[in-house]
């Protein structure tokens, strides 16, 4: 297993023991990083996960914060 | 009874720095330190007077020394060099600050060799068994809050390297002298006029620096291992009242790691280590002006965890 996790009720953070490196990640993010590797990397799937795990639909909002999250992770090269 | 530093004559004192070096224990570490300069050996009489004499068993983890560089370099503008197992690891500074140099120097021989212990740079301190952990960056008062702090029945851990052992994540102390900067000391002079500085160092790249004593009773204790229950971000502000802030858990972690001298060279020990600690604290921001109400705020939030 290439990445180590620890979460908190407000934030997680993931070890890299490829590199060593460390990132903080929010709620949202964390909870996308857990998700299976072919839904976090397809933010529409990713998308219908999350609503899944909130209980409720997918919505314009939604859909922009899981984006913004999947692009956090893309930054960070998570996925 | 076993002999402290203050305790002994300040001949001997002088003499066993010049020979074979004086033995100096600070918590878990041994040092063995030789000096010829008199304001050394003066120093360090007067800041580790509460601390034991070591029994002389051969052993010491770190052999360091300051002295006065030879040749013109120790005349003209005189400098003062740090030798750790006879190397020299950093540029000399000038002759007056060369105990300043030695608590650095002793400083940077735990933040590069004690990799049994994750190292943050951040000052700790101790009440009624649970540790709070100011880490800051230079300027924000976190050595000052420390000071007053101990000052006011905290005990002093350490003012700049706070221990942790990653087979329970305790912090242990070191008990050295508190490193205050500038105003910082007339402020604890004036707060604490019992507290014992050693001579002032001018015109250092920090300013004005000043060492002072750690409480006997720190010292005393200094094998009092404790978990810690809170990591504080200070910040001296003037003017505000005081204020704690909860912070994020996931961005107190990653300023931790920031803070810490080897939390790489861990690896995966270093991220474990550091999240069993911040599941076990609060962390928080906290904002202050006077250092009356900075205790008083840490009182209550040592009494709260009781």
């Amino acid at each position: 297993m290439r990445w180590l996790q620890h979460d908190w009720a407000d934030g997680a953070v993931v070890y890299d023991r490829q590199t060593g490196d460390t990132h903080a990640l929010d709620p949202l993010a964390a909870e996308l990083f857990q998700l299976p590797a072919e839904q976090r990397s397809d933010p529409a799937s990713a998308c219908d996960a999350i609503a899944t795990l909130l209980q409720q639909t997918v919505d314009a909002p939604l859909r922009e914060a899981v984006q913004e999250a999947f692009s956090r992770l893309r930054q960070l090269e998570l996925i | 009874m076993i002999p402290t530093i203050g305790a002994l004559p300040a001949a001997d004192i002088a003499a066993q720095l010049a020979g074979q070096g004086l033995l100096l224990r600070t918590g878990p570490i041994v040092q063995r330190i030789t000096s010829r300069l008199p304001e050394v050996a003066r120093t360090i009489r007067t800041l580790y007077a509460h601390h034991p004499v070591p029994e002389d068993d051969g052993f010491a983890d770190f052999h360091v020394g300051v002295r006065r560089a030879p040749g013109l370099r120790g005349h003209w503008r005189a400098q003062a060099e740090f030798l750790f197992d006879g190397a020299q690891p950093f540029a000399p500074l000038p002759l007056p600050q060369a105990y300043a140099l030695l608590e650095w120097g002793l400083n940077w021989c735990v933040a590069q060799t004690c990799h049994q212990y994750l190292i943050i740079h951040a000052a700790a301190v101790e009440r009624n068994g649970r540790v709070a952990i100011l880490p800051a960056p230079p300027g924000s008062g976190k050595s000052t809050l420390c000071a007053a702090l101990v000052q006011r029945g905290w005990r002093l851990c350490s003012d700049e390297l706070t221990l942790i052992d990653p087979a329970d994540n305790a912090i242990q102390a070191l008990a050295r002298p508190i490193n205050l900067k500038n105003q910082s000391i007339g402020l604890i002079s004036d707060f604490a006029p019992d507290a014992r500085f050693g001579p002032l160092t001018h015109d250092t790249t920090k300013g004005t620096v000043g060492h002072l004593r750690p409480p006997q009773d720190s010292v005393a204790r200094v094998n009092e291992r404790a978990r810690p229950r809170w990591i504080i971000f200070p910040r001296w502000q003037a003017g505000s009242t005081p204020q704690l802030v909860a912070r994020p858990k996931a961005e107190a972690f990653i300023e931790l790691a920031d803070n810490a001298f080897n939390y790489s060279v861990l690896g995966e020990q270093g991220f474990t280590t550091l999240a069993g600690v911040i599941d076990d604290c609060e962390s928080m921001s906290f904002t202050y002006d006077r250092l009356d109400d900075a205790i008083t705020a840490f009182d209550r939030l040592a009494e709260k965890a009781r």
